[in-house]
């Protein structure tokens, strides 16, 4: 099924330039690995950078770069020798989380943790997995979260751009509701509550590029509770 | 949401910590104040993606079809020659140096004799699966990490849809058109997907160098995809459902 929530063409632009930050890049990534139309689009986009590629300024290579590319074809590579279609086959997510049919770009991630990955406490209700570290308030955070049904999240806004891409159950939010594959981008300024549909755990990605602006008081203490 | 839980207990191995800046290309400062040289470039750029012929776009399919089916060092060294000198120009204009460059554009060029068989003629040119590689290599050389790519489930397999002769044509045709549209782009648009491609710019940092509201910019882009898009015609009609924001 197709998500109703996508990436803008802006973001996609930026992507198929390479300007994306890693965590965008991943979100966007995930995004279209379940969204046939983000897909078919990031393909035009590419297609755009190839034509400028194919009209673009040329610069000769060395004399002998051919004679040296020719040489090594043969050679063995970290990556498996040629015809290797499988050389880079995305590693399997860890067995529980295959419920959650996490998309490859993702599963490459985990795979790459340096300590297989687990639940983590954060709030009643709420688990997480770090994928990146992020030790200072500027840094950005990029986690795997689950939460339980029902939960619902205090009004708060953001200190930077935050990106959640669902992968079961739902959020839900005043006239929205984001499912499977869809993309809740939010900028700084933009204050939210959202609550967790009943019935299904919900398991998303969660980036946030700035620190937590919790707005009522029981936020704040959530806010204080997991930060102790 | 959820920023309650940013403060997670400290655990002794941690995951690495992902930079929050895009990619720091090194061509962001060369291009300071640079504007005259930057018109000249839109010129060629212009002129030069005006003149694609189709039969080389066919051919260089063919080339790939060539290397995943027999592994043919021939049509390697073709494609090699056709396509090397491209790959380190973009590098180059992204701001590598030529020692860089070099040994990047042997990267490219190797997994394109690696992966041929994954290259599909019916989702792409070969210059855009080419442009994928090398700014993936590139990301990848500057920040040690590799740039996430969407993997969709189920593929045909690529030599299958490359190799048939339709598809190939198609390919080629798609090319062409797409070379013929960027050239008609108004200068102002063109100069947007330049940065954003060439120099791997986001569109704010176009809208700050050109003194531009971010609004203006973000229209002009979704104006030159638009105008793409109808050029490229009818392959895209049922993503109407996608709503643009």
């Amino acid at each position: 099924m197709t998500p109703t929530y996508h990436p803008t063409e802006e973001a996609l632009l930026e992507y198929a330039g390479g300007a994306s930050a890693e965590s965008a890049a991943l979100v966007y990534a995930c995004h279209a690995s379940l969204c046939a139309p983000c897909a078919r689009r990031l393909t035009e986009l590419e297609a755009v950078g190839g034509a400028l590629l194919e009209g673009g300024a040329e610069e000769p290579v060395a004399a002998d770069a051919l004679a040296r590319a020719l040489a090594s074809l043969d050679a063995p590579t970290a990556h498996g020798a040629h015809g290797g279609a499988r050389d880079d086959e995305a590693p399997a997510a860890p067995e529980f989380l295959a419920p959650y049919h996490l998309p490859r770009p993702l599963a490459r991630v985990l795979a790459a943790l340096p300590r297989a990955p687990r639940w983590q406490r954060a709030l009643p209700g709420v688990r997480t997995i770090d994928l990146a570290a992020a030790e200072r308030e500027d840094e950005t955070r990029v986690r795997l979260v689950a939460f339980k049904p029902g939960v619902t999240i205090p009004p708060h806004d953001h200190g930077g751009t935050e990106h959640v891409l669902v992968f079961t159950g739902a959020i839900e939010e005043p006239g929205r509701r984001f499912g499977r594959g869809d993309l809740a981008t939010r900028e700084r300024g933009e204050r939210h509550e959202q609550r967790i549909a009943a019935g299904e755990l919900c398991v998303a990605l969660v980036v946030n590029e700035g620190p937590l602006v919790p707005l009522t008081l029981r936020g704040r203490l959530l806010l204080a509770l997991a930060r102790g | 949401m959820l920023h309650a839980v940013t403060m997670v207990r400290r655990r002794p191995a941690k995951p690495r910590s992902w930079r929050r800046a895009s990619v720091p290309w090194a061509v962001r400062a060369v291009n300071e104040g640079a504007d005259a040289a930057h018109d000249g470039a839109v010129d060629d750029a212009r002129r030069m993606t005006g003149a694609i012929a189709i039969d080389d776009a066919a051919e260089a399919v063919a080339w790939l079809v060539a290397i995943a089916a027999h592994a043919d060092r021939a049509a390697f060294a073709r494609l090699f020659r056709a396509y090397a000198p491209k790959v380190k120009g973009h590098l180059v204009a992204r701001g590598a140096t030529a020692g860089v460059a070099d040994e990047l554009t042997q990267d490219v060029m190797l997994t394109v004799w690696r992966k041929a068989a994954q290259f599909d003629a019916s989702k792409g040119t070969v210059a855009a699966w080419l442009y994928t590689i090398t700014r993936n290599r590139l990301f990848n050389h500057l920040r040690d990490a590799r740039y996430p790519q969407p993997e969709i489930e189920v593929e045909a397999s690529a030599a299958d849809v490359a190799s048939r002769p339709d598809e190939q044509l198609a390919s080629a045709q798609r090319r062409a058109r797409l070379g013929r549209a960027l050239g008609q782009l108004p200068p102002e648009q063109h100069a947007v997907l330049r940065d954003a491609y060439w120099r791997g710019q986001t569109l704010k940092e176009h809208a700050d160098e050109q003194h531009l509201p971010l609004g203006t910019v973000k229209t002009r882009v979704r104006l030159a995809l638009a105008h793409l898009r109808t050029i490229l015609g009818g392959e895209t009609a049922d993503d109407a459902d996608v709503p643009s924001d």
